[in-house]
């Protein structure tokens, strides 16, 4: 019956599906301006940039030396601070696709490593399924004087995949033991807040100031360009994504340096913005540096005496309510108490149950508490007939405050 | 006690015993037992022990032999005849030798797997207790020893799948799990895949037809991924009993198999009885129902304190039944409501726990179930099983009447039979029930689209290389396939001889393993809101779209839990068919033209007064119209006509070609001449208008009256017309020759004959094939261009090239056609019922005469 029949589910997903394959691996180095290196598994493909240590991308010089300390706290990995430069390795793949399993391969496997001052960028090449052993023999080359990987997403995608392809040729995996620090799970606590994405190249844009050129091509066309190059042998779209991924790379690495330095200092960072500092404190109040938090509120709410003009009025609330909390934790109420006296004015009900509850509690003045709790009542109803978001937060907050305000009243009253 | 009582009381009593129409008794066996093999590590014999179990059955023994020897084994004993001690035994035996080792266990169900691991569990739990306390420290068992089982499938939390990936010696999973989330991720399992030494396939008689021929190329692949970690695992396969249970194995696993049959289990005496319920309409053959018959049977198991299971076919029937006998129990105030239950899918699990513990319990006394409880889920043993229906296929009706079974006391099962062909042949022919299953399980793992999706989830897994084969299908054969995905499909890459997957999609999540399209239209239900005018919108269920064309066309009545559903729209494009829910007093039926297209006979043989076929045909289906029937009577309101876009169906028949000499000799009987036909007061009058209107000229051949005065034909037969005058109506009325006339009367005859014909084979075909009525199509022509003109009959495969029914069915025509022959014979009905030859009377004359006539010739019975 031959395999004719019923096919027409399959979608062809060629552009140019008549062109036949001309591979000619020899035109292929002049063309990339690679070369073939051995490995005890045959030859693998591989095209070397050096950025020398100078090489400034966008706002961050490639070559400076952050200090570690911070990034080493927050990633919680003991020893990476003490890690000479030359043992981090910046890695990012480009894959046939993003589902996983064991028919996705990293066609293109980027690593960029300091040696001596410069940055070396090695970009290796599948240049035929073939040879993704060797690829993956010289990758291990690489990587072997390595202690870290730095990735962007690495944790959920890049590492989990290499480490399959590594299993599936079943090869033993060079860095099982390797620390890796993800950025964007750093990205993602340092500017959820004031960036509405947080994509390498909207990183890049916003934090380093930088434009890629018109070389560059969206992430989603790339499974394609390597298939279509697999059928065709032209390269002319595989340059791009070879510049796609030698300025992931480099980003990369240009954002590990500025996040290391914003954690290493953070009050002396230079980063102006308050939301970002806000950010920076809730990201040492998560990691228990208390100390380091509240400076960073009170950074962030300084020089605007009362005003929020520089900060968006929701974010001031929060640096208040979150600082006057920590100075609860230390029991000293009357930083507290004037923070919350500040967000009440702004229609802050948390900051008026707060104020309630340490007047009943810690002051037993039960009059002081129930005006606090009426006032909260009272601005609640307002708030709900002005808009609908109102009534949410009165659904929220009413029972809570009326239950109070009648324990208050039944306190009262027995005295 | 209180089983052999009741059945003393039914056989006395005249209005049950009457309609008990076969009766196969099953004398109580000790059992076969045998010592533990030698082999067996002594910690395991002495868990088995502790556990009451001093010596295995004689099939469990043979098991671990066969095991040990190497071998694969299918094993097929009937219900808690201990089964899965078959498999867990040689298991469990492995991992405490040899730590490393790991076992699979494949179930068709999440439930099941659910309550195998269960029971596994408990069994390895007390390995691990006894290891560990210090009376047995002297045996050379590490204290580590413990053996871990998970559950992987879709329920499975993403947090435990990598322990259960990287830990676990036996995971329980199901076909469908193994297809999207294990064989594509199989790096992630390298050390499971290395390791494993057994794959249990439990109940693989559910895996038939499509499903099968998918699981049957997961089966490859998983070998492939197998082989890929240099391991070679024995297969352990249980089933129900079938025909062909090596045939069938062999063809599932491609590796030999040795079967094992001999139940070595004691169990006490069983009886299953046939119950025909009684016929209240001879002429009809209509029978009183079989949900009825039931209900009315269980209040005498309630009486008698039986407990039991009845099994309905839909969810329906069971809730139906349920709510029956609930409110008979209310007026009996020494039974509580909770003991009585329904069980069936979309109850929530633990609902269903608490269910089946009651069941074990003893406080639920009958459960009403559909076929969820038919698979091995552990309740133990009842007193009696009522099963309402042939639930379509032998195996499941052995399954569910083997819930059925005590360790003392005795035990009954009763299937009580519908109306329907397949339940009133086996009243006649309980010896298929009870003697040797005529059921062949039949799949077609080469099927070329199930195979194509799975050489791409294969090709996606591991790369192929060079002369490398998959299953049982030859380099050669392969090489086209991957050669079409390279260079057709372009999902390919072919790289010197190897082939590598190159395509951002993840194939196995586009293949479904029940089903061979993709193509589902979604069925939603619009409720009108009138306060503010938004319409709401529920999705109700989903059907194929070659079924939507003709169940859900537009003004179509859609049936759905006993709701009738009008089609409002129905969007091929988007894929949705829009229901509003209506009452109405009708049903709708469409009206399809078939048209069939020869591509290549295989193979050809001359049987008895005609010649059948196997070969490729082209089916083009298109729904034309459809007809508004009245429920009650049956009456057609209305015909509509519609056009809606027609399907291909590129697939195998079998078929038959009636030889011309049939016609002519069923010409000869000539029987229906003497059948006068009293054509009313008019009839002379009208037939000398009909003769006037056409002008003396016979309307077919065009020759004019002579002497003799030519006929005058009634073109919807006189038989259809409830009075003479509409039927004699001059729109009705055709003047034809004399010889014309006859061929018309033949072919109304033939016609038929051979639609009777058709209902037959239709409805019996699957007790042999082993498959749903909607797998096959048929499709009869009285004057088929195919076949120079002859009467013919097809039967194909309903899926694009072909599963291999229609296949098996050229094999066994003659059986076919003697079975036919006995059923309509034996039918008790005058002129053709829904029994026999179907329900006469919508477009053709009962036609039951014609039937047995074709069937006589077919069989040269005189």
């Amino acid at each position: 019956m031959g395999v004719h029949i019923g096919t027409e589910g399959i979608v062809s997903r060629v552009r140019h599906s008549h062109e036949t394959r001309n591979l000619d691996y020899a035109n292929l180095e002049k063309q990339l301006h690679g070369k073939l290196i051995d490995t005890p598994h045959g030859q693998a493909f591989v095209i070397e940039t050096i950025y020398p240590a100078n090489y400034r991308h966008g706002k961050e010089v490639l070559g400076s030396s952050p200090q570690l300390d911070g990034l080493s706290n927050w990633t919680n990995l003991d020893g990476l601070n003490k890690l000479p430069r030359d043992a981090f390795a910046f890695i990012d793949t480009e894959t046939t696709g993003l589902s996983g399993g064991a028919g996705t391969y990293a066609f293109l496997i980027g690593v960029g490593r300091y040696i001596d001052d410069d940055f070396h960028l090695f970009q290796l090449f599948m240049q035929d399924p073939i040879e993704e052993l060797p690829q993956l023999r010289y990758l291990e080359q690489i990587l072997a004087p390595c202690k870290a990987l730095v990735t962007f997403n690495g944790k959920s995608f890049d590492i989990p995949l290499l480490k399959s392809r590594y299993l599936f040729n079943q090869w033993p995996i060079p860095f099982e033991d390797y620390f890796h620090i993800d950025i964007l799970q750093l990205a993602r606590k340092l500017w959820r807040d004031r960036l509405p994405s947080r994509t390498l190249g909207n990183l890049e844009c916003q934090i380093l100031d930088l434009t890629r050129t018109d070389e560059d091509i969206p992430g989603w066309e790339i499974p394609q360009i390597y298939f279509d190059y697999l059928n065709t042998g032209d390269v002319s779209f595989i340059k791009r994504v070879i510049y796609h991924n030698a300025m992931d790379i480099v980003s990369l690495a240009a954002l590990f340096n500025h996040t290391a330095r914003l954690l290493f200092n953070p009050l002396e960072s230079g980063t102006s913005n308050k939301i970002d500092i806000i950010s920076l404190g809730k990201l040492y109040e998560g990691m228990g540096d208390v100390d380091m938090a509240s400076r960073l509120y009170h950074l962030s709410l300084e020089s605007d005496n009362n005003n929020y003009q520089d900060l968006p009025i929701n974010f001031y609330i929060d640096a208040l309510t979150r600082l006057a909390l920590l100075y609860k934790r230390k029991q000293n109420y009357s930083i507290s108490i004037g923070l919350w006296k500040k967000a009440a004015l702004y229609h802050n009900i948390p900051a008026f149950i707060e104020l309630a509850k340490y007047y009943e509690h810690k002051e037993k003045d039960f009059e002081q508490a129930l005006i606090w709790t009426q006032l909260a009542i009272r601005d609640l109803k307002n708030t709900a007939q002005q808009n609908s978001m109102g009534k949410i937060t009165l659904n929220r907050w009413l029972p809570d405050l009326m239950h109070r305000e009648s324990r208050l009243l039944r306190k009262l009253s027995v005295r | 006690m209180s089983v052999t009582k009741l059945i003393r009381q039914w056989n006395a009593d005249p209005s049950v015993s009457y309609n008990f129409c076969a009766k196969h008794e099953i004398e109580a066996t000790d059992g076969v037992f045998v010592p533990f093999p030698t082999q067996i590590h002594p910690k395991l014999v002495k868990i088995l022990r502790g556990h009451g179990i001093d010596n295995l059955y004689s099939h469990q023994a043979k098991a671990w032999y066969l095991l040990h020897e190497g071998g694969n084994i299918t094993i097929i004993t009937g219900t808690s005849s201990g089964k899965s001690l078959c498999y867990n035994l040689p298991v469990l035996d492995q991992i405490i030798k040899h730590k490393n080792s790991t076992a699979l266990y494949i179930f068709p169900t999440k439930a099941l797997s659910h309550d195998q691991a269960k029971s596994l569990n408990n069994l390895a739990e007390l390995l691990v207790e006894d290891i560990s306390s210090p009376a047995h420290a002297a045996l050379s068992i590490s204290k580590h020893l413990q053996i871990l089982t998970g559950i992987y499938d879709g329920d499975t939390p993403k947090s435990k799948r990598k322990a259960i990936r990287n830990t676990a010696d036996i995971v329980f999973t199901n076909p469908d799990m193994l297809h999207l989330g294990i064989l594509p991720q199989h790096s992630l399992w390298h050390q499971f895949f290395s390791n494993l030494k057994f794959i249990v396939i439990d109940e693989i008689h559910i895996y038939r037809g499509v499903f099968g021929s998918h699981v049957a190329n997961v089966i490859r692949r998983l070998k492939r991924i197998a082989n890929f970690y240099h391991s070679k695992p024995q297969f352990i396969l249980t089933s129900a009993t079938i025909a062909n249970p090596i045939g069938f194995s062999e063809k599932l696993i491609e590796e030999k198999v040795t079967l094992i049959n001999q139940d070595g289990s004691p169990h006490s005496k069983k009886s299953f009885y046939l119950y025909n319920p009684p016929i209240i309409d001879q002429g009809l053959g209509l029978r009183r129902s079989a949900t009825s018959e039931s209900i009315r049977l269980a209040e005498d198991l309630l009486t008698y304190d039986v407990q039991s299971i009845i099994f309905a076919r839909s969810r329906r029937a069971v809730e139906l039944i349920l709510s029956y006998l609930r409110d008979v129990i209310s007026s009996n105030e020494s039974t509580t409501p909770h003991a009585i239950r329904g069980y069936r899918s979309g109850y929530l699990p633990k609902l269903r726990r608490e269910i089946e513990k009651g069941i074990k319990e003893g406080t639920v006394k009958i459960v009403v179930s559909t076929n969820a409880l038919e698979l091995g889920i552990d309740i133990g043993g009842m007193g009696a099983v009522i099963i309402v229906g042939f639930p379509g296929t032998i195996a499941a009706t052995m399954q569910q009447a083997g819930r059925a079974g005590r360790q003392k006391d005795e035990a009954l099962a009763i299937l009580v039979l519908t109306s329907n062909p397949l339940d009133q042949f086996l009243s006649k022919h309980p010896e298929y029930l009870f003697d040797r299953s005529p059921e062949h399980v039949l799949i077609n793992p080469d099927n070329l689209l199930i195979l194509l999706s799975h050489i791409k989830c294969a090709t996606f897994e591991i790369p192929f290389k060079a002369g490398e084969n998959f299953g049982n299908l030859s380099t050669t054969t392969l090489q086209e396939y991957l050669d079409f995905l390279s260079d057709e499909a372009r999902c390919v890459h072919k790289s010197g001889a190897n082939y590598y997957w190159m395509s951002s999609s993840y194939p196995s999540q586009s293949v479904s393993l029940r089903s061979t399209g993709t193509n589902n239209i979604l069925l939603q239900e619009v409720q009108e809101q009138s306060d503010n005018n938004i319409s709401k919108v529920h999705t109700i269920g989903v059907i194929e779209k070659n079924s939507a064309l003709w169940m859900t066309h537009p003004n179509a009545i859609y049936l759905h839990e006993g709701k009738s559903f009008l089609v409002d729209n129905l969007d091929l494009k988007t894929n949705i068919a829009s229901l509003i829910p209506v009452t109405v007093d009708y049903f709708t039926q469409s009206i399809k033209e078939t048209n069939i297209i020869l591509r290549e006979i295989i193979t050809q043989r001359t049987v008895t007064n005609g010649t059948i076929n196997y070969g490729e045909i082209n089916v083009t289906s298109q729904v034309v119209g459809y007809k508004k029937i009245k429920w009650q009577t049956h009456e057609i309101l209305d015909t509509t006509e519609i056009e809606m876009p027609p399907t291909q169906l590129m697939t195998v028949a079998y078929w038959l070609t009636i030889d011309q000499s049939v016609a002519e000799r069923l010409r000869e009987q000539g029987l229906w001449l003497n059948d006068t036909n009293k054509y009313g007061s008019n009839w002379s009058t009208q037939k000398y208008r009909a003769r006037l209107r056409d002008n003396f000229i016979c309307q077919v051949c065009g020759k004019v009256e002579e002497d003799k005065a030519h006929d005058v034909h009634h073109i919807k037969p006189f038989k259809m017309f409830s009075s003479f005058k509409t039927a004699n109506r001059l729109d009705n009325l055709i003047t034809l020759c004399s010889s014309c006339h006859k061929q018309a009367e033949i072919n109304v005859r033939i016609r038929s004959g051979l639609a009777g014909l058709a209902y037959v084979f239709e409805h019996l075909a699957p007790l042999f094939l082993m498959c749903d009525l909607k797998d096959i199509g048929v499709h009869f022509d009285t004057k088929s261009p195919i076949t120079d003109g002859s009467p013919t009959i097809f039967i194909y495969d309903q899926i694009p090239a072909g599963l291999g029914f229609s296949k098996y069915i050229y094999e066994i025509h003659d059986e076919l056609v003697k079975r036919s022959y006995e059923s309509v014979t034996s039918c008790e009905c005058q002129n053709g019922c829904p029994s026999c030859i179907g329900p006469g009377g919508i477009q053709e004359l009962g036609g039951k005469r014609e039937t047995i006539a074709i069937l006589s010739e077919l069989l040269s019975i005189s």
